[in-house]
């Protein structure tokens, strides 16, 4: 029969340092896993839902590291259950519209054909500080500028200002400009992007051809970029690096 | 629609995983019971001596699937309880091992999703 007890406290620290180490990695992978299954944005864009999701996560994952005492299970169970309860609660407020009013509620409108609606405000518990604060983040510094200002279900405020306050368009001057998507990225510290060639629509001998212009390889590129006319953007590694 | 499917499958799996984990205990617990029994009935040395070995022998066994669920505070007292077991005898050794079984009781009711205990 194994013994239990009689270990003395230097070991039983030791063994408690190599448990913690070893939970802290797997519940680190575990989280990372969980975090990539739920599809998750940045936390600003969360939805209350969601963002309850990510605080839950984050405590239960460090119970059974600061406890020894708690087994793995104990950390992993609701993990995993909390988020899969995430994933078919989304795609439930996907499919009905009821069910994503109760989980996230709707967008309210603050400020509509410029008019501010101060009820809305008073509803939303939201102040005139914040609300400036808001406009000031979209770069709008003159309320009376406001068409249209809604309050989504993230919290975020979206603003649309009057027409004669927008930027103006090439498309307001008259300009015919072809639409075309950003440039890519080709080549990151040496290595290719895999999937950016046939995004740009080009190929490998292509690359080749335009590299050996450049007098570089492959390998000497930091970064290389192309848009979809075929224009290309490179910087060489550093010779120091 | 893979992602659900995913969930779906690791949703079942943890419920699946949980009751299962509830057996295994319910089973652990009852030999852990009977092997307890044993020691208290034995009248003679040489069967005491029988019946403590083989609850020393189960008590790894039980330990190491316990410990998957339980905190492991509560295993450690128990695991003190079988260590002296064997020095014990006549009323001792029966109120160490009815302290044991009642400690074993206590784990796999913990466990047990009852609603006072999930409340």
């Amino acid at each position: 029969m194994n013994i239990r007890g009689g270990i003395g406290d230097t070991n039983r620290e030791v063994i408690n340092l190599l448990i913690v180490y070893i939970r802290a990695v797997l519940l680190y992978i575990v989280i990372i896993f969980c975090v990539r299954l739920m599809g998750k944005r940045q936390l600003g864009e969360l939805q209350p839902s969601e963002l309850v999701v990510t605080i839950m996560l984050s405590n239960i994952a460090t119970l059974p590291i600061e406890d020894v005492n708690i087994p793995l299970a104990m950390g992993l169970i609701p993990i995993l259950t909390i988020v899969c309860l995430d994933v078919f609660f989304s795609y439930l407020t996907m499919k009905s519209g009821a069910v994503r009013r109760l989980l996230c509620g709707s967008p309210k409108v603050l400020i509509s054909n410029g008019k501010l609606d101060q009820n809305a405000m008073r509803r939303l518990r939201f102040t005139v500080d914040d609300l400036f604060e808001a406009l000031r983040a979209q770069q709008v510094f003159d309320i009376s500028q406001v068409q249209l200002a809604m309050v989504e279900t993230t919290g975020q405020i979206s603003v649309y200002v009057k027409k004669e306050f927008q930027p103006v368009t090439l498309g307001d001057l008259g300009e015919q400009e072809d639409d075309g998507d950003p440039p890519v990225v080709l080549i990151e510290d040496g290595v290719l992007v895999r999937g950016a060639l046939s995004r740009v629509k080009r190929d490998g001998k292509w690359l080749k051809r335009t590299l050996a212009k450049e007098g570089v390889t492959e390998q000497d590129v930091f970064i290389m970029t192309c848009d979809g006319s075929g224009k290309t953007t490179v910087l060489k590694k550093e010779k120091n690096r | 629609m893979r992602r659900l499917i995913l969930c779906s499958v690791i949703f079942f799996a943890v419920a699946a995983g949980s009751w299962g984990s509830l057996r295994v205990l319910k089973g652990t617990t009852e030999e852990l019971c009977r092997r307890i029994e044993r020691c208290a009935e034995a009248h003679d040395s040489e069967s005491r001596e029988t019946a403590v070995e083989a609850l020393e022998e189960y008590w790894d066994s039980y330990y190491s699937k316990s410990s998957f669920i339980t905190r492991s505070e509560s295993l450690e007292d128990m695991s003190v309880s079988v260590a002296v077991i064997r020095h014990k005898y006549g009323e001792e050794l029966a109120a160490e091992l009815r302290a044991l079984r009642e400690r074993a009781r206590i784990i796999f009711e913990e466990q047990r999703p009852r609603l006072s205990g999930v409340l």
